[in-house]
């Protein structure tokens, strides 16, 4: 990447603070004790440190900037962006992206909040809270230690809940596969819901939708709660 | 050609509210104008019964409304409190009382009833960033509640780069403590 080119000292718990208006931002943690910044944007860019640990970089005002950056592992990292991809991978600590038309992707991290309006979220793996927002693009999570999404139009996908889910979305289908160590609440307006529960947990299932089919293939009981409601939505909980 | 001057302008300082709820077209779509209504209706009069004294609703916007409020701290506890009877009556009714809201504190022209400025633009912006059930704010709203309210944690969404605004705004996501 052509650009400018920042080098600086990871000190204490490193966190990134990054702000471009647009241009793809791509952060990976690996085996390394120093922060790499290459800003692909116009000059006149801003990088800040303190004593903490933070490096803030700002692209310059009403500017773009492609930002390429490599830090130590279990880094925080917050993103501000209006456009533009999001790409995080290797393993990091705490993660907050917000951007406006942008995609979202996300390695590995320890919590989360990630919210854009149009684009589309993919997460691997967060093992404590996984907050995601997005209006109109789909969720796609692969394991989540607490998992909440929400959305409008788009589809919510998580694939192995470890603790309690909640989602909620007014159009987009559901699917969710859960532990069944926590509770499970979804509400949809028109959207299906499909819960997937290990073999041999019975659940407390509170199912309701004025007009959609309700399938309840596990036995009940009080392992956990499943409180799926949906206007008219079909609710499917069964084993996987 | 004339020329229509602006009348004398008054600017007040106060923390100004937008509120949505989530899915509102949806919901008309699926069970009509009637229902659609008294899902507006019951946002209305929770919001009437909750306002402190001094604070209004400056208008209605479709399926959201637009509060001003004197006291940042009150904006704040107000937002929380309806979150919490929004999620009990949505409970209680079955409705889907789905409702976002964004709070900036800063200062704002007053036309007539109504409250316009920069400020206001930054405050419905914060409220498209929100998602159902939340209560988001701006770092000068924060600042004007002096960094906390008992009862609440504030936590940081960080610079958040919005339309139409030349500068990314810090923003924060506020929540009952448990």
């Amino acid at each position: 990447m052509s650009g400018n080119r920042f080098h600086l000292p990871a000190k204490g718990h490193p966190c990134l603070r990054l702000t471009t208006r647009s241009g793809r931002v791509s952060v990976t943690a690996e085996d390394r004790s120093d922060i790499l910044v290459e800003a692909g944007g116009p000059s006149m860019d801003q990088v800040e440190t303190d004593a903490t640990g933070q490096v803030t970089f700002t692209s310059a005002r009403n500017g773009s900037a492609s930002l390429e950056v490599r830090c130590p592992v279990g880094t925080d990292v917050v993103v501000g962006t209006a456009s533009g991809s999001v790409e995080v991978r290797g393993d990091l600590g705490q993660v907050r992206v917000t951007t406006i038309s942008g995609s979202i992707r996300v390695g590995r991290a320890e919590t989360l909040d990630i919210r854009t309006v149009s684009g589309s979220i993919e997460v691997d793996r967060c093992a404590g809270r996984c907050r995601v927002q997005t209006k109109s693009g789909r969720v796609e999570v692969g394991h989540a230690g607490h998992a909440e999404a929400s959305t409008m139009s788009g589809r919510v996908e998580v694939t192995n809940a470890i603790g309690g889910v909640r989602v909620r979305t007014a159009s987009g289908q559901v699917e969710i596969g859960a532990e069944g160590q926590g509770d499970v609440c979804v509400q949809t307006l028109s959207g299906s819901v499909r819960v997937r529960l290990p073999e041999g947990v019975r659940p407390a299932a509170r199912l309701a939708s004025k007009t959609g089919r309700l399938i309840c293939d596990c036995l009940q009981g009080n392992d956990c709660v499943v409180d799926v409601s949906s206007l008219t939505g079909r609710i499917e909980v069964a084993p996987c | 050609m004339t020329t229509a001057l602006a009348p004398s302008s008054k600017v007040v300082t106060g923390a100004v509210v937008f509120t949505d709820i989530v899915g509102f077209t949806e919901y008309t779509a699926l069970r009509g104008d009637d229902e659609a209504l008294q899902l507006l209706s019951l946002q209305e009069r929770l919001v009437e019964e909750d306002l402190p004294p001094g604070a209004r609703i400056v208008k209605e916007l479709g399926d959201g409304l637009l509060l001003w409020f004197p006291d940042a701290r009150a904006a704040v506890e107000t937002c929380l409190r309806l979150q919490s009877r929004f999620e009990e009556e949505a409970a209680a009714s079955g409705l889907p009382l789905w409702v976002r809201m964004g709070l900036h504190w800063g200062q704002q022209t007053l036309r007539r009833n109504d409250v316009v400025g920069h400020d206001v633009n930054i405050a419905s912006r914060i409220v498209d960033v929100a998602g159902p059930g939340e209560v988001l704010l701006s770092d000068a709203t924060l600042l004007a509640i002096s960094g906390g309210l008992a009862g609440a944690n504030f936590e940081e969404l960080g610079p958040v780069v919005m339309k139409g605004l030349p500068n990314p705004i810090r923003l924060f996501r506020a929540a009952r403590a448990r």
